[in-house]
């Protein structure tokens, strides 16, 4: 009598294990963002809020809702918390790939956005910066999903160029009225990491009147920007990298003749007379 | 500003909230608030509050209003309103076709005259010699710069790969300037204010399309105007000087193709083609440009990643031959035409998980035509002796150069969650293309992130920079120390903490200071020379120490605050026993600057949708040779916010 009874005991087991092993070749089915709530209630209730879960009502390609970007869920779901249970990592988790894979993983939508034409050869992906890095889909802030706000995403890694926007002299950067996205394009450029192609026509956008081409030039000025400024801060004013004259000695050997005295303690920056300085409709010696 | 909140209200409320009442999983999320302001200063406002014209007074406000369903979403913000500084944004999705952004931003910037001065028998004593036209050294002079923005993409809803753009771009600047013009004697001039009143506008229009499953290419056609309506003021001490501004009108066309190209899994490929042409209006000069770029992303093996890049930049000055300034001067037939050529070689490599390798070479060649050198005309002697006859030396700009920069770099994720990069540069050029520029470069940097319990982070940072140039008889050369360390705590949802602090200096050395009885930092025949410290003409040295902190305490309270420091220093250092004193330093700085802000928040747990919140700030300036820069501003703010 004992031997039926262990192998009905013996059966009923393997019963239980085939039952709860995914069958061969079975895939996973969309159960729908209300049941992936039951577990993951917080990320649920935070995405909501965000700018994909707010796009998730109206946009084609998230209108499944979590499982538009994570996959079909049932067997995760069926899983229900078990590690060990191969359905339970079948769900599409970005934090568990590599560096390329988890772009790709948001490239599946966004490669066609206009602003990611150069992402495959930018500086980031080259430098293994994900998009998570820097964006956050289930508790990003604003519409571009961000990890913390526009300039503190980039300045939590960039930290020279945040102490430098404390020095005196700065755009205004930390005081909101700029972004690092206003010169730079993270994903990558024409001319490096910068918006524009190529950097005196990135400050010409608002810096125009320093551009020309005047009637009578300033070498430096037409080749960089950069040759006098230091443009994430300085401790002089009007960003420049050095005080006058020693700047403008850098270049020019020496200061030109003076006899009086007065003028010589009087006068210390070269910009007093030499006041156009970024070139001149008027004057060769940009002095009007 | 006007114009802007109504027609965000209109569309907001209208269309999109309509629909949104329609669908079952539509949400809205708006919010008002209101806060009292008040804002006391002492001294100059011009540094202290440099960027921030704010008018505090009264009452400021904020609206938003934000909500999405089936049709799409809708956002509208308007903050500062009442303040002089209102910034709006918008943005609107209809489905997948249409993009609507608009953004207006107003900033004052203060632009106080730089003065400055010079240490002269142990005292500092400030710049002397202007004359002044109706201002004084209290005078502000503040620029009203309001910034508006509306792009427009248009999407194939069948392809979100074809779209349509466009974009309007403008910034309206309207105040005062300090200005210059020259006096009626020579090596005299004279200080006044001007008006500023000019306009930028950008106009873009976009397409773009894939060209094949794993390609698109966009265009984008741009033209630009600038434009100066201010009025001059003349100066009454100068024939034919007028003061600034007068900034000759300006246009730009251009043309930009993109595109990129994925071959197949392991290749893509990017690149761009740029023509432009800038014209100054008021000389008829033009600048007409081009630019290239070409690049190539390949993952050569799993660890192993190779990229090159192609980058050719090319401008050519039109000069107009015909051209008189109003003064009388004939302009320059020849201004630089310039072709600079980059390539960008970059792989890297994981020989394991926890290490990353990266090795870079790039070359950069310079060529500049048809432009004239600087002629020094006067006599001088170098800090040895070494005399020089007028006309003996040139400011040469470099007709060519040649630039090799290679770069290493490592990092590394070490044991207990350490993580360690380090990177070293060198710069190796056949001569620099300017006197201040270096043509041999070396850079080392190493940053560690060290996760310390409770969720904290420390970052420790070090660079290191040293650099000469030798294009002419001086030498030129800097270094730079740069030290920084940051802590960011997250404990628990009830504290979170950070801190930031960072040290630098930066020295530059030339020896090519110099000075003889007939140049300009000796007056008479008795001092002939005037050498500095160790051949060193500028030290700086910044100190940055900040922190943050936000703290939730029971009952709905939480407390906000941050505060900073920063001390810049200056100095070009020498000893010059001059005619009329011991000159100590040519153009010191020493800047102080404290930051801080407190703000308490408080929601009833009851009512989560009310919030009130009570905020002071604090920013205290202070330049410790001239005290007509210094200021303090203090803002207290208190208000609610109702959320509907």
């Amino acid at each position: 009598m004992r031997t039926p009874t262990i192998s009905f005991i013996l059966a009923a087991a393997c019963a239980l294990l085939i039952a709860r092993q995914p069958r061969a070749a079975e895939t996973a089915a969309k159960v729908g963002a209300e049941v992936c709530a039951n577990c993951h209630s917080e990320v649920a209730e935070n995405f909501a809020k965000t700018f994909h879960g707010r796009k998730s009502l109206s946009a084609k390609k998230l209108k499944d809702g979590c499982e538009s970007c994570h996959g079909a869920g049932s067997l995760h779901a069926a899983a229900a918390g078990d590690k060990d249970n191969p359905g339970y990592a079948t769900i599409r988790n970005p934090n568990k790939l590599t560096t390329s894979e988890g772009a790709e993983f948001c490239l599946d939508c966004h490669k066609e956005t206009k602003a990611l034409m150069m992402w495959k050869t930018g500086a980031h992906n080259q430098n293994g910066v994900n998009c998570l890095k820097c964006h956050s889909v289930h508790n990003g802030e604003g519409r571009y999903s961000l990890v913390k706000g526009e300039t503190e995403t980039c300045l939590k890694c960039h930290t020279r160029q945040k102490t430098d926007m404390n020095l005196p002299s700065h755009h205004p950067v930390l005081e909101g009225k700029m972004t690092c996205t206003s010169c730079h394009n993270p994903h990558g450029g024409v001319e490096g990491n910068l918006k524009a192609d190529s950097l005196i026509e990135l400050c010409a956008k608002c810096h125009s009147e320093k551009v020309g081409p005047f009637a009578f030039e300033h070498a430096p000025v037409s080749d960089s920007c950069t040759n006098c400024h230091a443009v994430h801060g300085s401790v002089n004013d009007r960003l420049l990298k050095q005080a006058m004259p020693a700047l403008c000695l850098g270049c020019h050997l020496k200061e030109h003749s003076q006899t009086s005295m007065a003028r010589v303690t009087g006068k210390v920056r070269c910009t007093d007379c030499h006041f156009e300085i970024h070139g001149s409709d008027r004057s060769s010696t940009f002095k009007n | 500003m006007t114009r802007f909140l109504l027609i965000g209200l209109l569309m907001g409320a209208g269309a999109w909230s309509a629909r949104a009442e329609e669908d079952a999983a539509a949400a809205t999320d708006n919010a008002v608030a209101m806060r009292f302001v008040h804002l006391d200063f002492e001294q100059s406002r011009g540094r202290v509050q440099e960027y921030d014209g704010k008018l505090y007074r009264d009452m400021h406000g904020d609206v938003k209003l934000a909500n999405q369903g089936k049709q799409g979403l809708f956002d509208f913000s308007l903050k500062d309103i009442g303040s002089t500084e209102e910034n709006g944004v918008l943005n609107a999705d209809y489905q997948d076709n249409l993009r609507i952004s608009a953004k207006v931003d107003t900033m004052h910037h203060r632009q106080d005259y730089a003065r400055t001065g010079i240490i002269l028998k142990g005292a500092w004593q400030p710049t002397t010699h202007f004359t002044t036209v109706d201002i004084a050294t209290t005078t502000e002079f503040v620029v009203r710069r309001t910034e508006s923005d509306i792009d427009l993409i248009l999407l194939n809803p069948e392809n979100a790969a074809q779209w349509l753009s466009a974009e309007f771009w403008t910034v309206e600047k309207f105040g005062s300037m300090a200005a210059r013009a020259p006096g009626t004697a020579s090596g005299t001039a004279t200080l006044g204010s001007a008006n500023v009143n000019n306009t930028k506008r950008d106009v873009i229009i976009g397409l773009g399309t894939n060209i094949n499953e794993y390609g698109a290419v966009s265009l984008d056609i741009v033209h630009s105007e600038f434009k100066d309506d201010s009025n001059t003021s003349k100066d009454t001490h100068a024939i034919n000087s007028t003061l600034k501004p007068i900034f000759g009108a300006q246009q730009m066309t251009g043309a930009e193709l993109k595109f990129r190209q994925d071959m197949g899994k392991d290749l893509g490929l990017t690149g761009a083609l740029t023509g432009r042409q800038r014209e100054n209006l008021s000389n008829g000069y033009k600048r007409n440009t081009i630019v290239g770029a070409l690049n190539a992303a390949y993952k050569a093996r799993q660890n192993l990643s190779l990229s090159g890049k192609l980058y050719l930049n090319a401008y050519q000055v039109e000069e107009n031959s015909g051209y008189v300034s109003p003064i009388g001067n004939k302009g320059n037939g020849s201004q630089m035409d310039k072709t600079n050529l980059k390539g960008d070689f970059n792989a890297n490599y994981r020989p394991v998980e926890a290490v990353r390798l990266t090795a870079a070479y790039k070359i950069e060649i310079d060529n500049r035509r048809d432009h004239g050198d600087y002629n020094e005309g006067t006599v001088g002697y170098y800090s040895d002796g070494t005399l020089v006859l007028p006309n003996g030396q040139n400011t040469q700009t470099a007709h060519s150069d040649v630039r090799h920069n290679f770069r290493v770099g490592a990092k590394a994720e070490l044991p207990f969650g350490i993580e360690a990069d380090a990177d070293y540069k060198r710069l190796q050029a056949n001569h620099s293309s300017f006197g201040n520029q270096n043509n041999r470069q070396n850079d080392a940097s190493l940053t560690i992130t060290v996760p310390l319990p409770q969720r904290v982070d420390m970052v420790l940072a070090t660079e290191y920079m040293d650099g000469t140039g030798s294009q002419m008889p001086w030498n030129h050369a800097e270094s730079r120390n740069d030290y920084r360390a940051s802590l960011n705590w997250a404990a628990t949802n009830k504290v979170c903490v950070g801190a930031d602090t960072s040290y630098e200096t930066i020295r530059y050395f030339t020896n090519g200071f110099i000075g003889n009885a007939a140049a300009t930092l000796v007056a008479a025949q008795t001092s002939p020379i005037a050498w500095h410290e160790g051949g060193m003409s500028n030290r700086q040295k910044n100190t940055v120490v900040g922190g943050h902190g936000r703290i939730n305490l029971p009952m709905g309270f939480v407390v906000l605050g941050n505060g900073s420091y920063t001390w810049s220093k200056e100095e070009t250092p020498m000893h010059w026993a001059s005619t009329v004193g011991a000159v100590g330093d040519y153009t010191p700085r020493d800047i102080r600057i404290a930051r801080g802000s407190v703000t308490v928040e408080y929601t009833p747990p009851k009512y989560k949708h009310l919030s009130a919140r009570a905020g002071y700030r604090i920013d205290n300036w202070v330049d410790k040779f001239d005290s007509s820069n210094s200021g303090r501003a203090s803002v207290v703010n208190a208000g609610v916010n109702v959320k509907f």
